[in-house]
């Protein structure tokens, strides 16, 4: 009888438990499914990759040696990789400030508009609908030394014809730029929402007090702004990192190189020259470097703002 | 296979009244006795590439011919060029069907054939060898763009041989020529030298009236290679290899070339954008009348010829692509690099597919069919073609065409060869942008050294297949199919 | 309303119009291209009077199938944007409503993704599909639900960020009451829920459309003949001799044209999205 109480009780309360679990932990049948998924297409490959890029891989190679660490040590010492690193920090410096600059003017004058405010936002925000190829190959028109638009401008106003795509000087220059043209927008929306959300009263009494507009953007407004100004970087500079289909299209890495981020170094190392391993090496390191520069934004962003 | 066998013999008898009939009407597709259709209602798949206008030509004549007689519906996947070699090795590597048929560049057939991609033709060309003709080209080209070192993989869509073209009515205008005797003090003459070609670029050189010099291209690393190869290294001598597969991009005749090629100097007497031209860029600058001179190749020829495509159609003239003038001998050697790409069949498909595929290329770039091509647009590669003397008279520029086929040199075919290649046009891109020749070619050749070792090709002495041993494996391989050719007597 | 000085508003005007011009002007002046015969899709100085002709849409269209990668486009990116919202829209709904442990560390987890290099996944992918294939002879490789599953490793986090932020918006109370009146948590969020916060759902499904739509990089690894997207084939009309300007043009615009509408209605919702709501 007592054996039976007993475990009818134990019984009892393991169901009981178990409900209690289930409720506790009812968000994981809402998260598993997208989690499982994600673990798959993220986390798996990642593993996956690194894995390969201890091995030697290619397209037609039969047998796959273990080699540790050796495709890492090859990709630190290939002047290529590190060329396209280079390049990629170029971009990732000036493509980010560049867009950073112009977004925010263009968030700051815009607020100074009243008639037809809507119609220039909307206009000024087109770039950035368009793919990044569509971007690549419509400015690989406007710059065609023979019949582009821009030395056909040019040259109305007397400037001899450009050939900005073919040197070496100025391809990498072109290119970001082109690359600021079409992501300004996005730190121009961020600024703006941001900008649309700061309380009133300091500025009035400020402005009151008769603070100069510049002190009150130094002040005020920028310190304000400021996990917004973070959240904006960090998005470019992550964008600016993985740059491909504009360069792709636009020079394609040339002339000599100038113009090679790691995206397209790796995805011709591994699919042009049929370097698999290899390159997943490279992509590692890659993903490596990019994970140090945003954890440290990460760093400085979530001391600002509470997130989740 | 008895279909194809009467596909065949019409085909042969046909081509022999080809002068008589009308171009169009003469390639009978379909068993004329039977109506026979055996893969009607199948599909063919071509990746593809339109790089070159004799494609277009190919889809405008011979495709809708094609799916009339045969009830085959040809479907085309067209890439971008520099998308299609990765392409073909995801695919291939992945054992995919995708394609039937792949435009594969001379320089991909290495990297496909370790890969397994391409399938072997003797034993179609035995069964049914159609229209095909293997020995109807120069055993040089058929060396380069059909072979894959020993084994026959395709039948060439197109072989591009080096060409130089010039303005006439510049050349042969009277005030041109008297200046040009004050300046030079010597005759003004179509060069016969790099040390003339610079010469008279420089005389022709004129920013303030748009006209240069003359042009070659230097846009990709491809590019840049393949003309510093082409016309300027080999004829000094330099080649790709040594018999070890030690690259020659280092030696004293390969960085002098390099100086020359892509030094300032040069490049002055081209017009502003020379950098980034491609053969796009430096086709139009000649058509549009902006250059006096201009480094091409066969295909183009017809373009420039077409009144429509160039506004100095008239005034085009041909001549051989200079030479180095070797201070020794005080002999002009000349050399000139033959390439191209060809159609080649996916070694993962069906059997069937196989045959409609091959069925399909022996017409493509059949014997009869390259005969309408020449006719209608002046573009050969085939020597029934390139010597017929009614062609000729049409298209007198056949003949030069013919002696560079000939002589034309290949560039390897390794399965690492697209790494090396770009490796060492990268490099050859920035000595044009004014990097010191000496160090740039020294770091390329040993980058080269480095793909060929990774590829491990010191380990296992492997040996260069030189100009000569092509020409062998393709008169053993004309020889194992029964064939003669003259070049291999 | 801040009191602008004339003087200021005129100069911002003046800015932001040569801004608009610049960014209009290429768009406008290259798109017209797609209309021009053949003859004068390059002419220097540019043509701008012509007669119009849909002949290059006829060309990209028909005899190059523009339609299969327009159908293809469609097909991976309305496909992935559902599998996306399906998986997406219940984990959001989890981050919003439920606290637990794990939740702040699980969505900063989610950002992080947004970081990962598209070839450092696109790689990998498509080794893992080559070794699918010919081990199990499963072949996602040039498959829709291959590149589908591959694109949610950029939209699922996105779909999450957006989402829970609609959710949040909405009262607790909503669907506690909708409990008590008998429904499961399940019910409550179909019947309740989703039904006032369907603007939200299909703000992040446009946003995420724009995403995929306009994707090439894991597309040019991972697809093939038979799920060709539209971005890859704008590439082709580069051809050796050439570049076919208008044909090109006339790819670019189809390409363009259905994101910049989807934009137009998008507007307000753009930023949160862009931002992957990190901004709340």
């Amino acid at each position: 009888m007592s054996k039976s109480y007993r475990s009818d009780n134990s019984n009892r309360s393991f169901s009981t438990r178990l409900y209690q679990l289930t409720q506790r932990q009812r968000h994981w049948f809402f998260i598993a499914p997208a989690l499982i998924i994600l673990l798959l297409v993220v986390i798996y490959p990642i593993i996956f990759s690194t894995g390969v890029s201890l091995f030697r891989v290619t397209f037609a190679s039969q047998s796959r040696p273990f080699v540790g660490l050796q495709n890492f040590e090859r990709m630190l010492g290939n002047d290529d990789f590190i060329q396209s690193a280079l390049n990629t920090l170029y971009y990732v410096v000036f493509s980010v400030s560049g867009s950073f600059l112009l977004g925010f003017a263009v968030a700051l004058l815009i607020r100074r508009v009243t008639a037809g405010k809507e119609l220039l936002r909307l206009i000024l925000i087109i770039p950035i609908t368009m793919a990044p190829i569509v971007v690549g190959l419509m400015w690989n028109w406007m710059l065609d030394p023979l019949f582009g638009l821009v030395n056909w401008f040019l040259g109305l106003l007397g400037i001899p014809g450009q050939t900005m795509l073919a040197q070496a000087s100025t391809a990498r220059l072109t290119v970001v730029l082109v690359d600021i043209w079409q992501w300004y927008p996005l730190v121009f929306l961020i600024i703006e929402a941001g900008m649309a959300t700061l309380p009133r009263a300091p500025f009035e009494s400020a402005r009151l007090e008769g603070v100069s507009s510049w002190m009150i953007f130094r002040r005020l407004t920028l310190p304000m702004l400021r996990p917004v100004i973070l959240v904006a970087l960090l998005l470019r500079t992550v964008d600016a990192f993985r740059t491909f289909d504009i360069v792709r299209v636009m020079t394609d890495g040339g002339p000599h190189l100038t113009t090679e981020t790691l995206s397209l170094y790796l995805y011709r190392t591994a699919f042009t020259f049929s370097k698999l391993s290899r390159a997943a090496a490279g992509s590692i390191l890659m993903l490596l470097f990019i994970g140090l520069i945003s954890a440290l934004m990460f760093r400085y962003l979530y001391r600002d703002v509470e997130v989740g | 296979m008895k279909s194809i066998k009467a596909i065949l013999i019409v085909l042969a008898l046909a081509s022999l009244f080809l002068p008589l009939v009308s171009a169009q009407d003469s390639i009978p597709l379909t068993d004329p006795e039977t109506g026979a259709r055996p893969w009607e209602g199948k599909e063919l798949r071509i990746l593809n590439t339109e790089v070159v206008p004799i494609l277009a030509y190919q889809h405008e004549i011979l495709d809708p011919l094609y799916e009339e007689a045969s009830g085959v519906t040809l479907i085309y996947e067209n890439a971008a060029h520099s998308d299609v070699l990765p392409r073909i090795q995801t695919t291939c590597a992945a054992g995919g069907d995708d394609f039937d048929i792949m435009f594969v560049e001379d320089g991909w057939a290495g990297a496909l054939a370790a890969l397994g991609c391409l399938e072997e033709l003797d034993r179609f060309y035995l069964a049914a060898p159609g229209d095909s003709h293997p020995e109807d080209f120069t055993t040089r080209a058929f060396g380069t763009v059909a072979m894959a070192k020993e084994k026959w993989v395709g039948i060439p869509t197109l072989v591009a041989v080096g060409m130089f073209a010039y303005r006439t009515d510049l050349f042969e205008d009277a005030d041109e020529q008297a200046a040009f005797m004050e300046q030079y003090g010597r005759e003004l003459t179509v060069p016969a030298t790099w040390d003339e070609l610079a010469e008279v670029g420089e005389f022709f050189t004129r920013p303030d009236d748009e006209l240069y010099g003359f042009n070659y291209r230097y846009g990709t690393p491809n590019n840049i290679l393949f003309d510093y190869m082409i016309h300027f290294g080999f004829s000094r001598g330099v080649d790709f290899f040594d018999s070890e597969f030690n690259p020659l991009f280092d030696t004293e005749a390969a960085i002098d070339t390099a100086m020359f090629f892509a030094g300032q100097d040069f490049l002055g007497l081209q017009p502003p954008g020379r950098e980034s031209f491609q053969f796009g860029e430096v086709m139009q600058n000649f058509a549009q009348g902006k250059v006096a001179m201009y480094g091409t190749e066969s295909w183009a020829i017809p373009l420039l010829l077409d009144p429509d495509a160039s506004i100095v159609a008239g005034e085009t003239g041909f001549a051989p692509v200079p030479g180095w003038m070797n201070p020794e001998t005080g002999e002009v050697q000349s050399a000139l690099l033959s390439a191209g790409p060809a159609y080649m069949i996916n070694a993962h498909i069906s059997e069937e597919q196989k045959q409609i595929a091959w069925d399909y290329l022996q017409l493509a770039h059949g014997k009869a069919f390259s005969r309408i091509l020449a006719d209608q647009t002046g573009a050969g590669h085939r020597i029934s073609v390139l010597t017929d003397p009614d062609l000729v008279a049409k298209w007198p520029h056949l003949t030069a065409n013919y002696e560079a086929a000939k002589v034309g040199i290949g560039r390897p075919a390794e399965p690492w060869w697209p790494e090396a290649e770009n490796a060492i046009g990268r490099a050859l891109q920035e000595v044009a942008a004014g990097g010191d020749a000496a160090t740039l070619m020294v770091d390329a050749n040993n980058d080269i050294r480095e793909i060929v070792e990774d590829a491990g090709y010191y380990d296992e002495g492997l040996t260069y297949v030189s100009v000569e041993q092509r020409e062998d494996f393709v008169c053993a391989k004309l020889a194992e199919l029964g064939l003669e050719h003259d070049e291999c007597m | 309303m801040m009191r602008v000085p004339t003087s200021e508003r005129v100069l911002a005007y003046v800015i932001l119009i040569v801004m608009a011009i610049l960014v209009i002007a290429p768009v406008l002046a290259g798109s017209i291209t797609a209309f021009k015969p053949q003859i004068i899709w390059v002419s220097s100085p540019p043509t701008w009077i012509f007669e119009p002709t849909l002949e290059n849409f006829e060309f990209v269209f028909f005899t190059r199938k523009g339609w299969v990668y327009l159908r293809n486009s469609l097909i991976i990116s309305v496909g992935s944007v559902a599998i996306a919202l399906l998986l997406g829209v219940p984990a959001a709904y989890a981050f919003a409503r439920f606290r637990f442990r794990s939740s702040k560390a699980l969505m900063q987890w989610l950002i992080s993704l947004r970081m990962i290099p598209p070839i450092v996944v696109g790689l990998p992918f498509y080794a893992m599909f080559l070794y699918l294939e010919r081990g199990l002879g499963i072949g996602l490789r040039d498959t829709f639900p291959g590149l589908i599953i591959t694109y949610q490793t950029f939209l699922l986090p996105l779909v999450i960020w957006m989402m829970r932020g609609y959710f949040a918006e909405l009262p607790a109370a909503m669907e506690e009451s909708a409990m008590v009146e008998g429904y499961t948590r399940l019910g409550a969020l179909w019947r309740v829920v989703l039904p006032v916060v369907w603007p939200g759902i299909v703000a992040t499904a446009i946003l995420n459309f724009i995403f995929a739509w306009n994707e090439f990089f894991l597309a040019l690894i991972l697809a093939g003949n038979r799920t060709s997207t539209l971005p890859m084939t704008a590439g082709t009309y580069i051809v050796r001799t050439r570049v076919e300007w208008g044909n090109l043009f006339a790819v670019n615009l189809i390409i363009m044209v259905p994101v910049i509408l989807l934009t137009i209605a998008l507007r307000r919702q753009l930023v949160k999205g862009l931002t992957f709501g990190i901004l709340e």
